[in-house]
């Protein structure tokens, strides 16, 4: 027979540690076939009942493929060809993307994803433009999507794979966003040929700016930073 | 042909709870088990149930839903043993317990019976068992054993007496008050996976009834002054602050058949709750096993029970309780439950005392051990009884952490009480790799 050296109690055969405290029976002089002592089955845990994740998908596919027969069949039904329902098909094909492709790629990474994403929708207002012959998309709609793309892109690469601090990321945030709506007013102006000069972009880029340089500033200054943590801390 | 027409029988007082509480992944489940000599004929056992279920006719049954009650309804089949279960008194559930409310299983040498509580108590259920052993042995061996302590003759008629409700046989005329302080409550990590852990604490019998001896008072007594101090000790680290502790307090069934003349098989039991409040200052365990001697000797009087077992009669017999439809009076009494039901105790602790069987039947027959399962919302619980020389302390919990066990151990050990510990534990390497 073995004893617990930390309790105490005298151990059954059947036990390998003390069911107690956990400490490993070691009595060179006592060798036992533990599990010829067990008084119950050995535990197999049971496979969990997961949902697989093929089934998932093949629900959200059909969930999505549903609406789109509906819409191009009423379409075609009533228009002799594809009118509008092309926008309802795009939109829900945009939508399905964003929504299925994390789920299907657990191990895809998420810029490489937002960037796949942005692509998709670069597509889709492609298409808008040719088929209403809008002519914005060039000048437009692409670099508009594709500045966003690359802010949003920047900021979750430098959150998610950086081990940089929360202060400066949202004070660079707020820095970038300010940036982004000068640009935005820019691209308005010679697009769509509104006016020459700025009208409204500089009260965001300045209010932004200034809100990134003050969160920049707390960070550099330690002290501070450690003051309002304590003061604002949720 | 006309059919056999299947017997039905209302639930006795103690058991109406029972099925109305149940919960989607809990319900009230017991163990009494044997282990002997040899390993088990699953054949012989197989035709053994078969025999001694028919000298049970309050056991084997099932569940049934009435407009008003639940009601036992006997099986026309007798179930399929099965192989045990990596731990015991795993769950019920109700679908099961409506074709079927019990359950007989085997490991190696052990024979396991598992009830539904709604149908007996331990000691009704220890009948069953015994006499099941017996019609094993009788049928593996070809001779004749004797019947007494508990085991019946299967060729006799089931009489009137034994399928009783007692209670209701012995409703007084006064009631007394259920008021009542709510207890300490052990919490803790819950296991995946419902898994239930089992600690057995096997000790010579002698010595715990001698250390008793020391202090003039019973087995159940000591042993519960011991649990009491060990959980006082477990809230004293959880709660320093005396002033914020709560009282510590243990539910003890009582078996009614020591006070009421009654041969019935069906549940016959009543609580009390001893225990201390330790705001009242610093126990020691000698003034713990004082307290709870005196307790005991207060509420253990024919007269104290009766009164209290008219409580619960006259609350089954509410003529507005009675005519709500089942639904509404599983929700009132769910309700009830959990306001006071679980709250009075910080666990169970089930004695069966010393379990005697006849001579040549006990020497086929290493071992008996009785294990309460767990209840809704209190992680552990537990089980004892005496057989031969050997005390069996039976902790389950549904938590990870062995916190209780092993200060009640320790606390034995130090009293100079040494536990042999045997338990269900996994081998966590071993399990983690099949994963
Ligand atoms: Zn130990």
């Amino acid at each position: 027979m073995s004893y617990c050296v930390n309790c105490g109690v005298e151990l059954a055969d059947s036990e390998k540690k003390c069911p107690l405290c956990k400490t490993e029976v070691i009595n060179p002089k006592y060798i036992v076939n533990s599990e010829a002592a067990m008084p119950y089955p050995p535990y197999r845990p049971s496979p969990s009942q997961k949902v697989s994740k093929n089934s998932v998908i093949g629900l959200l596919s059909l969930m999505a493929l549903l609406p789109i027969a509906l819409s191009v069949i009423c379409d075609v039904g009533i228009n002799g060809r594809i009118v509008w329902s092309g926008f309802v098909t795009g939109a829900l094909a945009l939508l399905y993307l964003i929504i299925v492709l994390p789920i299907a790629k657990s191990k895809i990474d998420s810029v490489t994803c937002l960037g796949i994403d942005f692509a998709g929708i670069i597509v889709y207002l492609y298409y808008i433009d040719r088929t209403i012959e809008g002519g914005w998309f060039l000048n437009f709609a692409l670099p508009v999507t594709l500045l966003v793309a690359a802010v949003v892109m920047l900021i979750t690469f430098l959150s998610l794979y950086t081990k940089s601090e929360k202060l400066p990321i949202a004070a660079l945030t707020m820095i970038l966003f300010g940036f982004m709506n000068l640009a935005i007013e820019i691209l308005l102006n010679i697009a769509f040929l509104t006016r020459d000069y700025l009208v409204w972009s500089l009260y965001p880029l300045a209010t932004f700016v200034i809100l990134g340089i003050v969160l920049f500033y707390i960070n550099a200054n330690k002290p501070l930073k450690e003051k309002l943590q304590k003061k604002f801390f949720i | 042909m006309k059919q056999k027409k299947l017997n039905w029988m209302r639930l006795d007082n103690a058991a109406k709870i029972f099925p109305a509480v149940k919960r989607k992944n809990w319900s009230n489940v017991f163990r009494l088990s044997a282990t002997l000599k040899e390993p088990v004929d699953t054949l012989i056992l197989q035709s053994a149930l078969e025999v001694t279920v028919k000298r049970f006719p309050s056991m084997s049954v099932r569940i049934s839903r009435g407009l008003f009650w639940y009601y036992l309804e006997e099986i026309e089949k007798v179930p399929g043993i099965k192989q045990d279960e990596p731990y015991p008194c795993s769950r019920m559930h109700f679908r099961d317990i409506r074709k079927c409310a019990f359950r007989v299983l085997y490991y190696r040498n052990r024979i396991a019976v598992e009830f539904f509580h709604a149908l007996t108590d331990g000691n009704g259920g220890l009948v069953f068992l015994k006499t099941l052993i017996a019609e094993y042995l009788t049928q593996k061996y070809k001779k004749c054993f004797s019947c007494g302590y508990g085991v019946l003759d299967r060729n006799q008629e089931p009489p009137e007496s034994e399928l009783e409700d007692s209670f209701l046989k012995y409703e007084g005329p006064v009631s007394s008050s259920r008021k009542d302080t709510n207890s300490f409550r052990l919490t803790g990590t819950l296991e995946r996976n419902e898994f239930l852990n089992i600690t057995t604490g096997i000790i010579d019998v002698n010595a715990v009834l001698n250390k008793a001896k020391e202090y003039n008072v019973s087995l159940t007594a000591f042993l519960i002054s011991v649990m009491i101090y060990s959980i006082m000790d477990i809230q004293n680290i959880e709660q320093p602050r005396i002033k914020r502790q709560k009282p510590v307090k243990i539910m003890l069934p009582v078996n009614l058949r020591n006070y009421f003349a009654s041969d019935t098989l069906r549940n016959f039991v009543l609580y009390i709750t001893p225990g201390i409040d330790p705001r009242y200052g610093e126990f020691t365990l000698e003034e713990i096993i004082k307290s709870v001697h005196h307790q005991m000797g207060f509420e253990l009087t024919k007269k104290a029970l009766n009164a209290r077992l008219t409580t619960n009669v006259k609350a089954e017999k509410h003529l507005i309780l009675k005519i709500m439809p089942l639904f509404i009076k599983n929700i009132a009494l769910k309700l009830v439950y959990n306001m006071v039901g679980e709250r009075k105790a910080a666990l169970s602790f089930s004695n069966l005392g010393m379990v005697m069987l006849p001579e040549d039947i006990s020497a086929y027959v290493d071992r008996l051990n009785f294990i309460l399962g767990v209840q809704a919302t209190l992680p552990s619980n537990c089980g004892v009884l005496s057989y031969k020389d050997k005390l069996y302390i039976n902790f389950i919990r549904n938590i990870e952490e062995p916190v209780l066990e092993q200060k009640f151990f320790t606390n034995l050990k130090q009293l100079g009480i040494t536990a042999k510990i045997e338990s269900n534990q996994r081998d966590k390497y071993r399990y983690e790799i099949s994963e």
